[in-house]
């Protein structure tokens, strides 16, 4: 469904945070991508639905290699939810922040309208669906800007650390939401209690993939100082 | 955090906030027009006890017009180069546009007052550029707060240490936090599937 091959980035102030990461991800797999602080998970993230383009190595999501040509048909099939909401939800409404994904597919109102109940009610927060986004908990931010993607129905869904600020019993609930969805998903996360969730761990450090499996020991994990 | 709304009594209940969104924007418009439009006292004087009924109808607090109203006190500096009657006239029309506008905002909430809009067909550009002024207002606000908290939890106070350095510092942070979070969300928008030309 991925493949990530030797892809390098620099920020433009010089940092490299991508030291020619590689990385394969197949259809419906639920993978988990840890590292420490400044690894590059975000930065690598970021590159899955063109958001940052590649400047060395490739890219490829579902046959489509990521080319400014091919940003369109890319960015419908890879929906990220940014490590902080306050990044994402910029409407008058929650209703408005959910709409606008499925609008800009260029859904009917009323197709709209129901993936945005529909997504609303999963995450929980129908009830908010008037309120301002800027009036609310961090955690009800978190859960409102899962749903702006959830409206979108993507095929696959990037999760920059979707348990941050959520409670414990929100951490389940959403945890197992992410589980039940019917697409590849992956997640950026330092929780390693998560893991037990994913088929899948990729472990990255110094802007490379140092390790893929199906699960991920302790010597690895102290060997690149994450725990 | 806390900060007025511009729709700050939006959300009220009251006879007046159940109008729908766009009868009261219609009406607003055409009473303003019509107070602007002749010159003379008439209008003001037939459609302001009206407005003032509307007002304590809506339960929304007087003394927070009398607020808005102070904001045209300046055109009362026209006593000095204009003839009496001309300077009121031009103080009492203002006065009462706002408080009409006043009126308006504070029945109707912000999401309201957009709907209204996209339904007289407003071009899109331009209501999702009036729905990023009240998102940004509120997150400029908003890190103008965070950081006087992380100034105050830090024992930053006016007497103390009111050097220019630090001030200047962080009005430089405000500026670039805040261009580089409009640049976040941008690439937020992007992420679903926003194109400019849309
Ligand atoms: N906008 C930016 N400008 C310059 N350098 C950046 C920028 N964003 C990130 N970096 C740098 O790139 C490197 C990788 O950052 P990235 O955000 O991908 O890390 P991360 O693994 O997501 O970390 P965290 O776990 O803290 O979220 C870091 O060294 C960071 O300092
Ligand atoms: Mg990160």
């Amino acid at each position: 469904m991925i493949q990530v091959r030797n892809l390098h980035h620099c920020y433009p102030d010089g940092t490299k945070s991508l030291n020619g990461a590689s990385l394969r991800i197949k259809e419906n797999e639920f993978v988990a991508l840890i590292g420490r602080n400044g690894s590059g998970k975000t930065t690598l993230l970021l590159h899955l639905n063109g958001i940052l383009e590649p400047k060395r190595g490739s890219v490829v999501v579902g046959g489509l290699e990521l080319k400014k040509k091919n940003l369109g048909e890319i960015r419908n099939k890879v929906g990220i939810v940014f490590q902080n909401p306050d990044d994402m939800l910029f409407s008058a409404t929650v209703f408005e922040d959910a709409a606008f994904g499925p609008r800009n597919q260029g859904l009917s109102e009323k197709e709209t309208d129901e993936r945005v109940k529909s997504a609303l009610n999963r995450v929980g927060v129908f009830h908010l669906k008037d309120k301002n986004p800027h009036h609310l908990s961090l955690g009800q931010k978190k859960r409102v800007s899962i749903a702006a993607v959830l409206s979108m129905e993507p095929s696959v869904i990037v999760f920059d650390e979707p348990t941050s600020h959520l409670d414990p019993r929100g951490r389940k609930e959403i945890m197992e939401l992410i589980c039940s969805l019917n697409c590849t998903k992956i997640i950026a996360t330092h929780e390693l209690e998560l893991l037990k969730y994913c088929n899948s761990v990729h472990v990255i450090d110094g802007g490379r993939i140092v390790h893929s499996g199906s699960g991920v020991g302790n010597e690895i994990l102290k060997k690149y100082e994450i725990i | 955090m806390h900060h007025e709304y511009i729709d700050k009594y939006s959300r009220l209940d009251s006879v007046v906030h159940k109008i729908d969104s766009r009868t009261k924007m219609i009406l607003s418009f055409l009473l303003i027009l019509i107070i602007t439009a002749f010159n003379n006292f008439y209008p003001v004087l037939i459609i302001m006890p009206l407005i003032v009924i509307a007002i304590l109808l809506s339960k929304v607090p007087v003394m927070f017009f009398l607020r808005r109203i102070a904001i045209c006190l300046p055109f009362l500096l026209f006593l000095f180069f204009l003839p009496f009657s001309k300077a009121v006239l031009l103080f009492s029309k203002s006065a009462s546009s706002i408080t009409i506008i006043t009126l308006l905002m504070s029945t109707t909430t912000f999401s309201g007052f957009l709907e209204a809009l996209k339904f007289f067909k407003t071009p899109k550009i331009f209501i999702l550029m009036l729905s990023f002024f009240y998102r940004y207002l509120f997150l400029f606000i908003d890190n103008i707060h965070r950081m006087r908290h992380a100034c105050d939890s830090r024992c930053f106070s006016k007497k103390q240490s009111f050097k220019p350095a630090t001030v200047s510092g962080m009005i430089g942070n405000l500026v670039v936090r805040s261009y580089e979070q409009s640049e976040r969300v941008y690439l937020a928008m992007l992420a679903r599937g926003y194109n400019d030309s849309g």
